[in-house]
């Protein structure tokens, strides 16, 4: 069993460096500008992302373990340490990485390695979700930017009644926000242990079983909403006083925006109501926090008259879609290789 | 958490208003008070300027509590620096205006009959200006979208008192009324003293519209 935890421990850490850096996308403009204090923040933040990966993570989650369904640990072991030292790395070279597009590098690299098949069905529908977070997040901050400056106008409030209600707003899309990423990106943290997850469903009491998966997901939610509460205070105060400079009412529909993408993409009632009314329905990835906030932020830009779209951003996106994946699968590679020849442990039966 | 979801705007917007209201007398006695002594009624511009002296004292009480509490109750923090800023400018005008009176309570300098009446305009226009002024400060804070009908009455305001100021220095030097270099000089200083109000509300209602440009999303 401890050997399986340690195995899981990769995951684990995945999920630490993901709250670490994408809760900071939720608050970091509020904490930055002190609307909302750090505590408040990460309580709030961890509270969400564990209920949103609790309540709704099993969608996206689902896609990545039809990716490429590991069925050994020690290979689901490489594919997230794997995908994990690939952010850290990227994140170095200050790219706005994401988790899913290394997660996803990390799982073809296995699946070249293991000789599976790759859905390329699936694959192609992940691909499309990245290209369209961005711009689909640029859409939504447009409209809101409008709608919010068409409501600023026209209505006459004192100066601190309306910081007041930006203030409860910022919390409430904050924690919307961390519902999101919850349901979305849990994905990245245990969607390559969903065929191999070390835990056995539990009964509690007469009615409920606390299923392996739902442990699974309870365990990468904790992880994190740890990785929010011990490391994301400086990635916040950094991006509320430095990098992206936002008024509190910018950084709210920035979080709006980023946020409703993260949820169209991961919510299976969401899809289930579409395909009940005859539309296409949208289809359940995790996609990246980060890259949808660059989105948002390029869409206030243009909704401003375009004067202050950061291209070099843009991109620096571009090359991470292409780069991300790449880097990942090739070190996945390699490490399994390492794995089962210098180790000798079945990565893949 | 407590203090996002209370809402203690409300104090803070209690003390706003009792600040403008000292700012405002303070403005509306100087005018009298000014007056008084351009009649030569010495002893009411004296209760003036004590009565003004006794609202700025209010007025700087006021203001501590609002620099504390904009910083305790955690509000507005992107602009509290500029609120702060914006009515610490108030302050400075009414100690402006209060020198003025004092001075001229000290020296008691003699206007000449003919020259009274545009000491009387060019002390309105500035008194005019400050007070379009406070009511800009107001609708900063209530209702930002109607500031710069405020803002260009304070310029237009601002205006007129210079003209007056370059008509009564012009009477001044070359009218023979006043005789002495030494009085020319010093009904002059007391001609830039007045007018020096309406420069300094017209400086805050600058750097007023650039606080709103700020706040525009």
């Amino acid at each position: 069993m401890i050997l399986k935890l340690f195995y899981l421990s990769s995951g684990l850490f995945m999920g630490w460096s993901l709250g670490a850096n994408d809760a900071a996308n939720i608050f970091g403009t509020a904490v930055g500008t002190k609307m909302v204090r750090f505590t408040t923040a990460a309580i709030i933040s961890g509270v969400f992302i564990l209920l949103g990966a609790l309540l709704s993570g099993a969608g996206t989650t689902g896609t990545l373990g039809a990716l490429g369904a590991i069925k050994a640990l020690p290979g689901a072991f490489i594919v997230s340490l794997t995908a994990a030292l690939t952010i850290m790395s990227m994140t170095k070279a200050g790219l706005p990485v994401s988790t899913s597009q290394a997660i996803v590098g990390s799982i073809l690299g296995w699946n070249f390695f293991a000789g599976a098949t790759t859905d390329y069905t699936v694959l192609y529908r992940i691909a499309g979700a990245w290209l369209f977070t961005p711009i689909l997040a640029a859409l939504f901050s447009v409209g809101l930017y409008f709608l919010f400056k068409a409501i600023l106008e026209n209505i006459k409030i004192h100066l601190f009644s309306l910081d007041w209600i930006i203030k409860l707003s910022l919390i409430l899309a904050g924690a919307f926000g961390a519902y999101s990423l919850g349901m979305n990106n849990i994905a990245n943290v245990v969607g390559v242990f969903m065929s191999v997850s070390p835990f056995v469903d539990i009964q509690v009491g007469d009615y409920f079983v606390l299923s392996s998966l739902q442990q699974l997901l309870f365990f990468g939610g904790a992880s994190i909403a740890i990785g929010v509460i011990t490391y994301s205070k400086n990635v916040m105060m950094t991006i509320g006083s430095g990098i992206y400079r936002l008024s509190p009412v910018t950084a709210l529909i920035v979080v709006l925006s980023s946020s409703l993408v993260l949820f169209l993409f991961a919510s299976e009632s969401l899809q289930a109501g579409l395909i009940a009314l005859g539309l296409p329905a949208i289809p359940l990835v995790p996609v990246s926090q980060s890259q949808g906030v660059v989105g948002a932020i390029s869409g206030i830009g243009i909704a401003k008259g375009g004067g202050n779209i950061n291209t070099r951003l843009l991109g620096k996106i571009v090359v991470g879609w292409l780069l991300t994946p790449l880097c990942a699968g090739i070190l996945s590679y390699i490490s399994l290789f390492i794995m089962q020849n210098v180790f000798l442990q079945k990565v893949f039966i | 958490m407590k203090n996002i979801i209370q809402n203690k705007s409300k104090d803070l917007q209690n003390e706003i208003d009792s600040y403008l209201k000292c700012i405002t007398d303070s403005s509306l006695l100087f005018f009298e008070g000014a007056r008084e002594a351009y009649r030569g009624d010495y002893d009411d511009a004296e209760n003036r300027y004590r009565d003004i002296s006794e609202l700025e004292r209010r007025a700087d009480e006021h203001l501590k509590a609002i620099q504390y509490k904009l910083y305790a109750y955690n509000i507005a923090p992107d602009s509290r620096a500029d609120i702060f800023e914006l009515l610490d400018g108030l302050d400075d005008i009414v100690d402006r205006a209060k020198k003025n009176i004092f001075q001229i309570c000290v020296e008691k300098p003699v206007i000449p009959d003919c020259m009274k009446d545009d000491f009387i305009a060019i002390t309105a226009a500035s008194v005019d200006a400050v007070d379009i002024l406070i009511q800009g400060v107001r609708s900063f804070f209530e209702d930002v979208n109607s500031l710069e009908g405020y803002i260009k009455n304070v310029y237009l305001y601002e205006k007129k008192a210079d003209a007056l100021e370059e008509k009564i220095k012009r009477s001044i030097f070359q009218s023979t009324v006043v005789e002495e270099l030494a009085r020319k000089f010093q009904l002059r200083y007391y001609v830039e003293k007045m007018a020096m109000l309406s420069d300094l509300a017209e400086n805050l209602a600058k750097k007023m519209l650039m606080y709103k440009i700020k706040r525009i999303i």
